[in-house]
């Protein structure tokens, strides 16, 4: 079977208080992208978090090439996440990691 | 990306300006409107980042529209009326001063006619999709909304009206980057190059051609002083 193909956004959360942590800021994006576009896509997307700092706000998000579009749009309409108001600011898509400079966590 | 220019930010008072400027400059927008008036009505910081002065109107009928604008139109830069009334949304289609036409709260669940937009093409007046609300409301509310938006951008783009997306910003966090926006702009049912349209190129337009307006040489639309002879 032939494996989906990746991308990796590069991001900036701007936050109102501290940026959420790692598994609040997934389910959060995982939940705006299932009310956006549904189950099957959020299953589609395989949406993970492959590096986050939350003290930065600083991240890289992985998901499938087919999904990438509304992972983007979904991802920038969060505005709240936990008791934090955020704007989530994409910055840059690439196919590996290595393009985006970062290194995984 | 592109110089992006954020058409709708409800900033009203002194106070909140520096942390909606400070906000869009992390976020690498070029400008912001404030919903106050300025003299000049468009202004240039330092660094180049853009301030334009603009004008929502609230009025409930079209006279009264019609007034605040005779009044308002030198001291804003950017005019924008609610899609209301047929009359309303006709009237401002059509008006060589209003500049665009929005849809408004809390349900944002007006009808853009196919008549209105063939009319605001004409005239160079634009629709304008607002993000907040896509930020702030959830479920079968915001699915009714974008059922709006959606219908409003397709009719708008099927007669040529120009579109822009902004963020309809009442705090500085609701502020989008130029690319978050664009995004956005998919949503509502944009093309990917509508979409860039739609944050950059249409916004600094209208910015540009009003700056043109509101200096002493503009008379009327295709018509403007280019030098000025001795009196005699």
């Amino acid at each position: 079977m032939k494996r989906d193909r990746k991308r990796y956004v590069k991001f900036k959360l701007h936050a109102s208080d501290a940026c959420p942590d790692r598994s609040t800021l997934v389910k959060a994006m995982r939940k705006s992208l299932m009310s956006l576009y549904g189950e099957v896509l959020v299953a589609d997307s395989k949406l993970f978090l492959t590096v986050y700092d939350p003290e930065t706000g600083d991240g890289v998000v992985g998901c499938t090439l087919s999904t990438l579009e509304e992972v983007i749009s979904a991802a920038s309409l969060l505005f709240r996440v936990g008791d934090t108001y955020v704007s989530f600011e994409p910055i840059k898509t690439s196919g590996t990691l290595k393009a985006l400079g970062v290194s995984q966590q | 990306m592109p110089k992006t220019i954020d058409l709708n930010t409800s900033v009203r008072s002194g106070d909140d300006i520096e942390s909606f400027i400070g906000m869009a400059r992390r976020l690498g927008l070029s400008g912001m409107t404030l919903q106050m008036t300025m003299r000049p009505p468009i202004r240039r910081l330092d660094d180049g980042f853009i301030l334009v002065a603009r004008l929502n109107l609230k009025e409930s009928g079209l006279s009264q529209m019609k007034q605040r604008v005779r009044r308002m139109r030198e001291r804003t830069a950017l005019i924008a009326a609610p899609l209301k009334t047929t009359d309303i949304a006709n009237w401002a289609a059509k008006d060589p001063r209003v500049d665009i036409i929005m849809p408004y709260g809390p349900h944002y669940d007006q009808r853009l006619r196919k008549s209105t937009a063939r009319l605001a093409a004409e005239f160079g007046t634009a629709l304008e999709i607002p993000i907040a609300p896509l930020l702030e409301y959830r479920g079968l509310a915001r699915a009714k909304m974008l059922k709006a938006f959606r219908e409003m951008v397709r009719t708008a783009t099927a007669e040529g009206m120009p579109v822009v997306v902004a963020s309809g910003a009442s705090r500085p966090i609701m502020l989008r980057a130029p690319m978050a926006m664009q995004c956005a702009g998919r949503v509502v049912g944009l093309n990917c190059e509508q979409a860039r349209l739609a944050i950059a190129d249409i916004p600094l337009s209208l910015i540009e051609t009003n700056e043109k307006r509101l200096s002493g040489d503009y008379v009327y639309p295709g018509i403007e002083i280019l030098q000025r002879g001795e009196e005699a």
